[in-house]
């Protein structure tokens, strides 16, 4: 299993679209830094004047699936997903090397067909005008941000494919 | 072809993928999703991938994880993890073994504001390690003694492993918390005694250090407060119901960024690492829950786990040997697959047999007993060859150090988990007396 912390080192200079991955990652953390001042806040107002902040539990679950996606084409980047090393760790680094390429675009396959199910998924909250229980906030902007993030999922994937590929030549 | 023999196949497959380098939540997603295909169709599948990515992610409770990980992240950029380190050698460094006592206490107090043992062994690799080799300690019980110290992060609460129990088989997340607390400081009194113990059998393997002055140990104690204070207020509010998990870990975060800001101990790019680490570590988290998702969904399609809940539950069998052969079979997995994975996936199957058992307890009491007693074989699994997580952390932080080193020197403390783990199981009352005192 190569676990991803310590992750290995990040490519000196990210460039293109891995340092958009970084941008996109980074404003991910600002959102659930500030997912936890909400939550803070509110709380703090329940202790003091009484009321807490209406919707900050719809707040919090929407603002979570935005960092979660914001967060996937980091880890792509890096090669963070879990794997399991056993005895392949025997075969040719050439053999390897396919694999992972080969899984890559596995992964960047699935993203492409997530991008796409949450695009469909994005328009039909629009036309059914689904909304958040308390504050009534419309869904289909939070699951097409979303699908977008996943096709760029899809395009990291793909890149860090055709890199290993090159690497190995 | 019945849905059974399906599953079976879908297991199969999902294993195979693993063996082959592929990620773990990627092997499960595919294989579910040709198994959910293969049985519901490809029309319901599509139906099914139009929202599940994105309500599966927007899960209120799931919120803890990255809030957990952030937390960690401020407390071991801004150094606090080292200054724990710090004070708990103060106090026991100049023992023999007190070293590594230090650094089980450390994991102990970090463990509290972090709900990650691959973090807090990464954390304990750097903040410790080095000082470790300064005194002269053996390698392999150096980085033994991190290795199973990070499983700590896991033991005490806040813990990740908890919170996808919690959710998978919807049970109480806060109860569970309050039920891990007796373990975990089992969990840490045993490693001192097996460091005691190792370290009695070979003196050579930590010289001893003469004592800093008590100006020195004072700094190095005081220094510490506002971590230890976050992680009361944490586990405190917790415990005594004033936050849920949820507000628990956003305060917890908050606070942690006020602690490192304060002290000026957190740079604009130690900001960003946090914010980067945080991310990686949420979305290695987040891809196998996704794949666990579809893989359980096909599954229940299947119907396997019914059945062979139903199989087991009528052929009568005591409720000790099944839950000792549960265990076995979690310690044999955990030894080759991921934990987070393995809980996900055997949990839909074994959940059911084991809270339709009778222990003589009520069945809500079954189900947190169970959480425990599944947290305390997922730590094993992490430090037990020939797969264990955390020594693979551990190794990567230390290369020079042979891996078989560390296996070496973490079997003494496998054999108390094993002895905890009986404990555990033979007294139930461990786990669920502060939940019962507390309720």
């Amino acid at each position: 299993m190569s676990p991803d912390t310590p992750a290995p080192p990040p490519p000196s200079h990210d460039h293109g679209a891995a340092r958009i991955a970084r941008v996109l990652a980074l404003a991910g953390g600002a959102v659930v830094i500030g997912l936890a001042l909400l939550v803070t806040a509110s709380i703090l107002m329940r202790w003091f004047g009484g009321a807490g902040i209406d919707g900050d539990f719809e707040m919090v679950q929407i603002g979570l699936a935005l960092a979660i996606f914001a967060f996937l084409p980091l880890c792509q980047a890096h090669r963070g997903n879990v794997m399991v090393d056993t005895f392949t760790s025997r075969l040719p680094a050439g053999v390897q090397a396919a694999l992972d390429v080969l899984w890559d675009l596995v992964y960047g396959a699935f993203a492409a067909f997530i991008a796409w199910r949450l695009a469909v998924g994005a328009l039909e909250a629009y036309s059914s005008r689904t909304t958040s229980m308390v504050l009534g906030l419309p869904l289909q902007y939070a699951i097409g941000a979303c699908a977008a993030m996943a096709l760029f999922l899809a395009l990291i994937a793909g890149l860090t494919a055709l890199r290993r590929a090159r690497v190995r030549g | 072809m019945s849905g059974a023999s399906i599953a079976a196949w879908g297991f199969a497959g999902m294993l195979a993928l693993i063996a082959v380098r592929m990620p773990v939540g990627l092997a499960m997603l595919t294989a579910g999703s040709v198994g959910y295909i293969s049985i519901a169709g490809w029309p319901a599948f599509l139906n099914y991938m139009k929202t599940t990515p994105y309500f599966l992610f927007s899960n209120y409770t799931l919120s803890v994880i990255p809030l957990f990980i952030l937390m960690g992240a401020f407390a071991e950029r801004s150094g606090l993890s080292r200054d724990l380190f710090r004070a708990a050698s103060a106090l026991v460094g100049h023992r023999r073994g007190g070293m590594a006592m230090a650094v089980i206490g450390a994991c102990t107090a970090f463990g509290a504001i972090c709900g990650s043992s691959v973090a807090t062994t990464a954390t304990f690799g750097r903040a410790a390690l080095p000082e470790l080799q300064r005194y002269r300690y053996e390698a392999g019980l150096s980085t033994g003694t991190i290795a199973v110290g990070g499983t700590l992060g896991i033991l005490i609460p806040p813990s990740v492993i908890l919170v996808i129990y919690a959710i998978s088989t919807e049970q109480n997340i806060e109860k569970l918390f309050q039920a891990a607390l007796v373990p975990g400081l089992l969990a840490m009194a045993f490693y001192c005694l097996a460091i005691a113990w190792t370290v009695r059998r070979n003196p050579d393997l930590a010289p001893p250090h003469p004592r800093e002055d008590a100006r020195e140990r004072v700094a190095a104690l005081l220094a510490v407060w506002p971590v230890l204070l976050v992680a009361l207020v944490v586990v405190g509010g917790i415990y005594g119901g004033v936050f849920t998990a949820t507000e628990a870990a956003a305060v917890g975060a908050v606070a942690m960024l006020l602690v490192s800001l304060l002290r000026r101990l957190l740079s604009w790019e130690s900001f960003k690492g946090s914010l980067v680490q945080t991310a990686e570590t949420t979305a290695l988290i987040f891809v196998i829950l996704l794949g666990a998702e579809v893989f359980n969904s096909f599954l229940a399609f299947s119907q396997l786990p019914t059945t062979v809940a139903a199989a087991i539950t009528e052929a009568g069998l005591a409720p000790y040997l099944v839950l000792t052969i549960m265990l076995a079979v979690y310690i044999v997995l955990g030894a080759v697959m991921d934990e987070l994975a393995m809980i996900l996936l055997t949990l839909p199957v074994f959940f059911p047999i084991v809270t339709a058992l009778d222990f003589g307890m009520l069945p809500d009491e079954v189900a947190i007993w169970f959480g425990i007693l599944v947290l305390i074989v997922v730590g094993i699994g992490l430090t037990a060859p020939p797969i264990g997580l955390n020594v693979f952390v551990i190794h990567a932080l230390a290369r020079h150090v042979p891996i078989t080193r560390t296996y070496r020197g973490v079997l003494p403390f496998l054999a108390t988990d094993i002895v905890r783990l009986a404990l555990c199981v033979a007294f139930p009352a461990l786990s669920l007396g502060l939940v019962r005192w507390l309720n």
